[in-house]
């Protein structure tokens, strides 16, 4: 299985399906599809620095949260968007993840959260899933 | 996940409310109340509204009932139009009950000027409009406010912008809260959401956001309308906007440290984002305190813009067009409020507050006919202004719906119609859009809403609020 994410119904916000193989593939593509939406939004203005970002939370779905909390206050502060990622460390309550970043042209204002509402991520022997649900 | 949707009893009470008993599940602490018509119900038990309500019912300290309003959808945590009190001495407050974009509200400014003196101008004034109030991606504020007074702005909310001549005595009195909450502490507000907001004062935002000119269409209330200076035919202005990134940030701080404190208080919820702490502990105290400085900010946001605005009009139609401030409500808060006899701290997610005649916080121009509630339509169809009724106190804890609320989402929104088509039908309908592309557009467009007559029909005739008069659009600065 590869990582991948698609839209699932919400009535007012945005939510996401996230799958991939293994947990830290499934942050990657946390990064990967929040970057395409922030491109799609505020337009992409060419590669930017890496950004190795830390994060410490309770558990695996905190975590989820976090980064994308994180990856949306750098997109509004310093249009600064993902672009790619690879998780370098992650065990319980930890993450360490590279991210290659994008300018963009304009600042976003479409995403503001990840919210924990309804915040599943589970592990199967398939694989590893979560949706999460971003307020707009 | 326990907001999956699912069929709960229930008893249709009368024509507008519905009843979830507190043993419809095993955790509710109270009752749920929905207040709706048949065809609204089928609307609102379509998404997860009545199990994120259901759950609001499960929280510490909750009084009965919790509620959700005829314009209810899904939202997190709580649903979008939802409200429930919870005892200060022993209840909860949670950021995720009063949503990130804190005091998000609406403010009606009143021209007294014909929309027919308004219209041959029209398409100049809506392309000022645009100019001078920031919306939509990439567009911050031209407002500069160094850190001192950021931090004034945090404290005071509008009276910050008195002394910079954006505001007048007459907009702070018919301010709900005079636009200034005294618990805010900028001390509470991170750094991040201080940088977030450093530029977005003066600003919509997107999504839902808008400044909309419109036609007084009908007055249903003569001496209320007249109170509050509305005259058929006449030109108004009303502007919805809320706390920007500031206020988000806050939320997302907040959420996170609940979410971390909640073991501590022995709190164990069916969704994580109605993360709570006990109103009285350390956690609430602050969380409390930064919620209000970002609902002062919020204030002075829609202050900003209304100064805005009316410059815009000054520059289009001369300077003789005054544009008073109706009233400004706040949707999404948690107030410190005395009902039967209690502290309770009431949040209001997608809700307003309806105060009636008698309560004291009912600004002195309105303790005859109860304050002002303002409930905008979609783009394209008309908005209503109500007036509180002091029996809201004991159906609603005095508080009313926001708009018409959401029926689709904008993945099908966009689906049904697109952007262009919206535009066109709204042009055709003689509405000048401005600002918005067109996939916000496609997302906003009425058909993704409720049908705000109904929903305007079960407030009045529930006795929330009653109806004063109704506003048609005619021009639509889009977030």
């Amino acid at each position: 299985m590869s990582s991948r994410h698609e839209f699932i119904p919400h009535v007012a916000e945005v939510a996401w399906r996230l799958t991939a193989d293994t947990v830290p593939e499934l942050y990657e593509e946390a990064c990967v599809a929040l970057g395409r939406m922030l491109v799609a939004e505020a337009g992409d203005d060419g590669p930017a620095e890496e950004r190795v970002l830390t994060f410490a939370a309770a558990d695996a779905e905190a975590l989820l949260v976090d980064l994308l909390n994180e990856l949306i206050y750098l997109a509004e502060t310093a249009r600064w968007a993902p672009r790619a990622a690879r998780v370098e460390h992650w065990e319980a309550g930890q993450l360490t993840i590279r991210v290659i970043g994008a300018w963009l042209r304009h600042v976003p204002s479409r995403i503001k959260s990840a919210t924990h509402h309804g915040l599943r991520l589970t592990t199967t022997p398939r694989g590893a899933a979560a949706e999460v649900i971003l307020d707009v | 996940m326990t907001t999956a949707k699912r069929a709960y009893p229930h008893t249709r009470l009368d024509h507008q409310l519905v009843e979830i008993p507190a043993s419809a599940r095993d955790d509710m602490r109270v009752a749920a109340r929905i207040y709706a018509d048949e065809a609204l119900w089928d609307q609102i038990r379509r998404d997860r509204s009545v199990a994120q309500l259901v759950n609001v019912a499960t929280l510490p300290g909750v009084e009965s009932p919790v509620l959700a309003m005829p314009d209810a959808h899904e939202g997190y945590g709580f649903p979008v139009g939802g409200v429930a009190a919870f005892r200060a001495g022993d209840g909860v407050i949670s950021p995720g009950g009063v949503g990130y974009d804190i005091n998000c509200g609406v403010r009606l400014l009143a021209s007294g000027l014909p929309v027919t003196d308004v219209r041959p101008r029209l398409s100049a004034l809506m392309h000022e409009l645009g100019r001078s109030v920031p919306s939509g991606t990439g567009r911050g504020g031209s407002l500069d406010f160094d850190p001192a007074e950021l931090d004034r702005v945090l404290a005071t909310g509008s009276r910050a912008l008195v002394c910079r001549g954006m505001a007048t005595d007459a907009d702070l009195l018919h301010t709900e809260a005079g636009g200034h909450l005294a618990a805010a502490d900028p001390g509470a507000v991170s750094q991040r959401a201080r940088q977030r907001g450093q530029d977005q004062l003066g600003t919509l935002g997107s999504g839902n956001h808008f400044v909309e000119l419109q036609a007084v269409d009908a007055v249903f209330d003569d001496a209320a309308a007249a109170a509050m200076g509305l005259r058929p035919g006449d030109c108004v202005v009303l502007i919805h906007t809320g706390s920007r990134g500031l206020g988000h940030q806050v939320c997302t701080d907040y959420v996170r440290d609940m979410d971390a404190v909640m073991r501590r208080h022995d709190i164990t919820l069916p969704d994580r984002e109605l993360a709570c702490a006990p109103f009285r502990s350390p956690e609430g105290q602050r969380y409390f305190a930064a919620m209000c400085a970002a609902a002062n900010f919020a204030f002075a946001n829609r202050q900003a813009i209304t100064h805005a605005v009316r410059q815009a009009f000054a520059r289009t139609l001369g300077t003789g067009v005054g544009l008073d401030v109706v009233y400004d409500v706040a949707h999404n808060m948690a107030k410190l409020e005395t009902h039967r006899g209690r502290e309770l701290v009431v949040h209001r997610k997608g809700a307003t507050r309806a105060f009636g005649p008698a309560n004291p916080e009912t600004p002195a121009r309105y303790r005859a006919i109860g304050q002002p509630v303002l409930i905008p339509g979609s783009m394209g169809t008309a908005s209503y202004v109500l007036a509180g009724t002091d029996a809201a106190l004991d159906l609603s804890f005095g508080s009313c719906c926001h708009g018409a609320g959401r029926a689709m989402s904008r993945h099908a929104a966009r689906a049904a119609q697109s952007g262009g088509e919206v535009r066109r039908g709204l042009e055709a309908l003689g509405i000048v859009v401005t600002g918005a592309g067109n996939r916000e557009l496609a997302e906003e467009a009425p058909h993704a809403y409720k049908d705000v007559e109904r929903v305007v029909d079960v407030v009045h005739a529930a006795g929330l609020a009653r109806r004063v008069a109704r506003l048609v659009p005619v021009g639509v600065l889009k977030g």
